[in-house]
């Protein structure tokens, strides 16, 4: 173990010789990539500068509006990435999804970077946006599942939820069998990734830890809390999500709106 | 008991509202059964469902028992008013899963309405051949549709809506339903409101209907008018 080597742009060129390699296959085997792949590579740079001059300039300034407002943009293009992925156009959805994107992913890293780390203050810009960006990446898998599963449900088992209604049942009641399956679903990657780390994968951050020259042990300690703080994300993601979409699909205390979930 | 007064259905589309039927009016008194006929697609769902508030109501007032039924908590009213629709709907799982659904929900349980003695309903409604256990799936219309009328009656309603429920079923299962909803009737203050197309189950059920039309309801005795 040793401390990390810096890269210089030296290096980048060399290692742009790798996107020319890729061209190269390209055109031997004609795929008509070329323009693509560098238009691809160049989007890699620009966007990764970006990052790096933003997070540089926030790390440096050290304030917490500024911490907390760059995590709240990181929110809401999750948010957005998230509701782009929907199939079905709920009315409302949007401040929902914003809503419970900013909402649970604020309070898991809080509680990461305040209680478990430590950190001091619990917005230390190096700790906190990382560990935000992490949640964010997350639950915004988790929450587009569990959102697309329960709207699906709604208008798939439409006569199921009348026929629960028209008995009594409240829109809780009515709903339950499909909120627990959207939230189950919204919870299945992480769960799934729990169940391999460290064996057919090492995740991204511990690789970068490694690479910065961290001692394994410390690497994998930190990984063993990212993994569990993930765990919690996704699931109160997927579960605050399918409470307020419930809430817009029956309105009127009972007046189930598949309507919405139609279009 | 149930009063429409001036009521218009109309089907909400994204941004206008196509009218189907208005000047509706009709008052059901206790320990009757009001047979409603009609065109297809001229509303009689769409009523039935405004007054258990599944459908809104364009414009007008229907009263429940002298109170306008958004008046109602939404559970109190559909645990007073009970719905059948033409298809039976069953939740997966066995007849007895589906018999019991409704004591599963906090209104009902709140209510605290008897469960009752699930074997002698079954035999009540000819379905003595059929197994509590029996996973609900494997019954066939006629049988499903009669667990649907018998879970709807679970919680002790007052008023029944029955959206042709024979539509489609053996004259034996028709036969069971009409009988069983005969015998159900005279108990206590219950009224049905049963929309019909078949002249079979019409000539079962035995009162006179009214037709139901675009301008409103007509006294309609001419059981040959019904298609």
């Amino acid at each position: 173990m040793g401390p990390s080597i810096p890269l210089s742009f030296t290096d980048i060129a060399l290692a742009s010789g790798f996107v020319l390699l890729a061209g190269v296959v390209s055109l031997f085997l004609r795929l008509g990539m070329e323009r693509t792949l560098l238009w691809a590579a160049l989007r890699t740079l620009i966007q990764l500068g970006i990052a790096g001059l933003t997070l540089g300039f926030v790390f440096r300034l050290n304030s917490w509006y500024l911490v907390c407002g760059l995590a709240l943009i990181m929110a809401l293009m999750a948010g957005r990435e998230a509701i782009r992925r929907q199939k079905n156009k709920l009315p409302g959805i949007w401040w929902d999804t914003m809503i419970t994107i900013t909402l649970t992913s604020f309070l898991v890293a809080v509680l990461v970077t305040g209680v478990v780390v430590g950190a001091d203050p619990w917005w230390r810009p190096s700790v906190f946006i990382p560990i935000i960006g992490m949640i964010l990446g997350n639950s915004l898998n988790g929450i587009s599942i569990s959102l697309e599963r329960f709207l699906n449900s709604c208008k798939t088992q439409k006569s199921q939820i009348e026929a629960r209604l028209l008995l009594g049942a409240n829109p809780r009641e009515a709903s339950l069998p499909y909120a627990r399956e959207a939230v189950r679903a919204g919870m299945i990657p992480i769960i799934n990734a729990m169940m391999i780390v460290g064996i057919v994968s090492l995740p991204g951050m511990m690789t970068g830890q490694l690479l910065a020259g961290a001692d394994p042990k410390d690497a994998v300690l930190y990984q063993i809390v990212v993994m569990y703080m993930l765990a919690a994300a996704s699931s109160l993601g997927s579960m605050f999500i399918i409470l307020l979409a419930r809430r817009r699909l029956f309105r009127h205390g009972g007046t189930f709106q598949a309507k919405c979930a139609v279009n | 008991m149930l009063d429409i007064q001036d009521v218009t259905i109309a089907v909400e589309t994204d941004k206008e509202s196509r009218i189907l039927a208005s000047n509706l009016n009709l008052t059901l008194s206790n320990g009757k059964v009001q047979v409603i006929v009609g065109k297809s697609g001229v509303g009689k769902s769409s009523l039935l469902r405004s007054i258990v508030r599944l459908h809104p109501v364009h414009s007008g007032t229907i009263l429940y028992n002298d109170k306008p039924v958004e008046n109602y908590e939404i559970t109190e009213l559909r645990t007073r008013i009970a719905y059948l629709p033409q298809h039976p709907v069953m939740i997966p799982g066995t007849v007895n899963n589906n018999l019991l659904l409704p004591f599963t929900f906090r209104k009902v349980k709140k209510n605290g309405t008897k469960t009752p003695d699930l074997a002698r309903l079954l035999e009540e409604a000819d379905l003595g051949h059929i197994s509590l256990d029996m996973q609900a799936e494997q019954l066939s219309g006629g049988e499903a549709q009669r667990i649907a009328l018998l879970r709807a009656l679970m919680t002790e309603p007052e008023l029944l809506l029955l959206d042709e429920p024979t539509a489609g079923l053996d004259p034996a299962s028709t036969s069971t339903i009409v009988e069983y909803v005969k015998k159900w009737l005279p108990k206590g203050s219950r009224a049905a409101l049963w929309i019909v197309h078949d002249r079979d189950t019409l000539e079962k059920i035995g009162s006179g209907p009214v037709r139901l039309t675009a301008n409103g309801f007509l006294q309609d005795t001419k059981l040959e008018r019904v298609e």
